[in-house]
């Protein structure tokens, strides 16, 4: 058995609900801006708020919290970017680097203005701690994250931020969607032992079980649930990142697909040009086909 | 009987040769005997790894494609020697080891000084005190640090507000990011260098330096002239102890950067452990880890002249 998927990881956009709707921080963010307060639809009109809020607040309130560090949380962050851009790392058949082409470097270009200019201090070598924390305390907007890290801010009663998030789609409509899964290897010395436990596991009734205890589901039961939506109310905005999203694209090199483009977009985060500095990535790319 | 005599006299130490020599023989095999489990041990855990270390390093070892592959002699030095990332990870780990061991040098002699002063009040107070960084693990060290330069939300940055200084991206700065590793490991590490200056200033003849005083020589002097001279052994030992351990840095660049931003902090150890567990090249990282072993041994050679001459009456 190859892969049973068992927990999910959509990304999308958390949020500052209790902002998002107050009409007096809507009046000041126009008056600092120039600009209508408005829930970003693409890449290019998030990057503008997230900027323009940190214009505006500065150190009190950053547009985004990024994790810039190298290499996961870079490159997961990053594919939101790439494909709400309408880029990808190959073309459609994966026989050629794609991530050079215009919606890449448009992507990339975004995402280095994003981190320099409307993340927080520090946000080039902030990973998923750092730039949590920063959101759970009330220092952020919003940030581009994993959907359990929703359940992570509300769940600390003495953050700032809450019981004031809510989550949506990235802006753009497609972002990073992954999980965990359940194997057997092929040197397995029992394979049907390890058939009939992921049978069990993934039975309707005992991933229901792991549902309401808080695994991201991977069947669609779970999502239709009164008592797992009670508990997890933004569950249905997970579903739907989860069948909008998109995953790493299917080669053996994963990882080294990972570590190439985090390192090549961290260097254009710390001033190669981004041109430059994705089409050194798609070079070294290319050699993992 | 006469003749008897001589025969019985040069019998004697031939039997006594006989018993010493089988006494020597069977010293010698005790010996053997009982550091062989030693021997054993070491030929596992360090010869072992070391030969499939150098074995893999001759091959095309791609964990993504399977077993080890065929042999490509030194492809994978060549490959690595004219990899720019090493050629940078080299720099950066040259920068580092010097830096640190330095800045830690004279720290710590400075420190020595002091805690070697006669009559010092609270010495072994002042010298626990000065230990307790030797005594946290490196990647607790990095944690700690890591909360405490945390731009938005650490103590460094916080303090520096309250006298009206900007805050600083420490680790994600471009000019920041390796003074800011050379400082966390000069604070971890300083501790071993003053436990092993502070062990050699103890150790130095009270002669000349009471001769000195008599004399009437100044205490910069007495340093300059006669503590210094006879500390270098020990001063060059602890230098090279520290630069062995610093070419080796890995956790704190782990915990702190990760080698970025970029690969501004991207040490050799660091390279190795990313070609081989995030790129899977196995064959890679073992000629890169063999290009820091023999930079490493050649230290260690330095070190072991050294300590065998400081050693000499």
């Amino acid at each position: 058995m190859f892969y049973v998927p068992f927990y999910a990881y959509p990304m999308g956009l958390i949020y500052r609900e209790d902002l998002a709707n107050d009409d007096a921080f809507k009046a000041d963010f126009k008056a600092a801006s120039g600009m209508d307060f408005a829930m970003p639809d693409s890449v290019e009109s998030y990057v503008a708020m997230a900027k323009a809020i940190t214009a505006w607040k500065g150190d009190e309130l950053f547009g985004t919290a990024m994790t810039g560090q190298q290499v996961d949380p870079i490159t997961m962050e990053f594919c939101n970017y790439l494909y709400s851009c309408g880029g990808d790392f190959y073309n459609a058949d994966l026989s050629a680097p794609a991530i050079n082409d215009e919606n890449g470097i448009k992507a990339a270009s975004l995402y280095v203005d994003a981190i320099n200019n409307a993340a927080q201090t520090g946000a080039a070598s902030a990973n998923y701690d750092d730039s949590i924390a920063v959101y759970a305390a009330g220092n952020a907007f919003s940030s581009v994250s994993f959907m359990w890290m929703l359940t992570v801010v509300d769940g600390d009663e003495e953050a700032a931020a809450a019981g004031k998030n809510a989550s949506t789609l990235m802006p753009g409509g497609t972002g990073l969607s992954g999980a965990w899964g359940w194997g057997i290897p092929v040197s397995s010395p029992n394979p049907d032992a390890g058939w009939e436990f992921v049978r069990w596991v993934e039975s309707p009734d005992v991933a229901m079980r792991r549902a309401i205890a808080g695994s991201l589901p991977t069947q669609t039961a779970p999502y239709e649930n009164p008592e797992v939506l009670e508990k997890f109310p933004w569950l249905p905005q997970a579903g739907e990142m989860i069948t909008s999203g998109k995953g790493l694209p299917a080669i053996t090199k994963q990882t080294q697909l990972v570590e190439i483009t985090g390192r090549r977009l961290a260097e254009a985060v710390a001033g190669t040009p981004v041109q430059e500095a994705m089409d050194a990535a798609a070079a070294e790319l290319a050699e993992l086909l | 009987m006469a003749l008897a005599q001589p025969a019985e006299t040069e019998s004697k130490p031939r039997a006594e040769l006989k018993v010493a020599t089988g006494r020597s023989a069977a010293s010698a095999l005790f010996r053997y005997g009982m550091t062989l489990p030693t021997i054993l041990a070491l030929l596992l855990v360090v010869g072992f790894p070391l030969l499939f270390a150098l074995f893999v390093s001759t091959h095309a070892y791609d964990l993504t494609e399977g077993g080890i592959g065929e042999f490509t002699g030194w492809a994978n030095y060549a490959k690595t020697l004219n990899d720019d990332l090493f050629l940078n990870a080299a720099k950066n780990t040259a920068v580092l080891a010097v830096s640190v061991v330095l800045i830690e040098l004279f720290i710590a002699l400075g420190l020595s000084l002091l805690l070697n002063q006669p009559g010092l009040r609270f010495r072994n107070l002042y010298l626990a005190i000065l230990l307790i960084p030797l005594l946290i693990s490196p990647i607790a060290v990095g944690m700690i640090w890591r909360l405490l330069l945390h731009p938005e939300l650490g103590a460094i940055n916080w303090v520096m507000g309250l006298v009206g200084l900007p805050k600083q991206e420490w680790l994600s700065g471009q000019n920041t990011a390796m003074p800011t590793i050379i400082g966390v490991d000069v604070w971890h590490e300083t501790s071993l260098m003053i436990v092993i200056i502070l062990a050699g200033l103890t150790a130095l003849p009270k002669d000349p330096i009471e001769a000195a005083a008599v004399d009437g020589a100044t205490a910069w002097q007495t340093l300059r002239t006669i503590t210094l001279p006879l500390l270098t052994p020990v001063l060059v030992v602890a230098v090279l102890i520290r630069l062995i351990a610093a070419m080796k840095t890995y956790d704190l660049i782990y915990i702190l950067t990760r080698g970025g931003p970029g690969s501004a902090t991207e040490t050799i150890s660091y390279l190795i452990w990313k070609n081989a567990f995030t790129s899977l090249d196995m064959g890679n990282a073992a000629a890169a880890s063999f290009l820091l072993l023999i930079v490493i041994m050649c230290l260690t050679v330095i070190m072991v002249r050294v300590t065998r001459v400081g050693g000499e009456p």
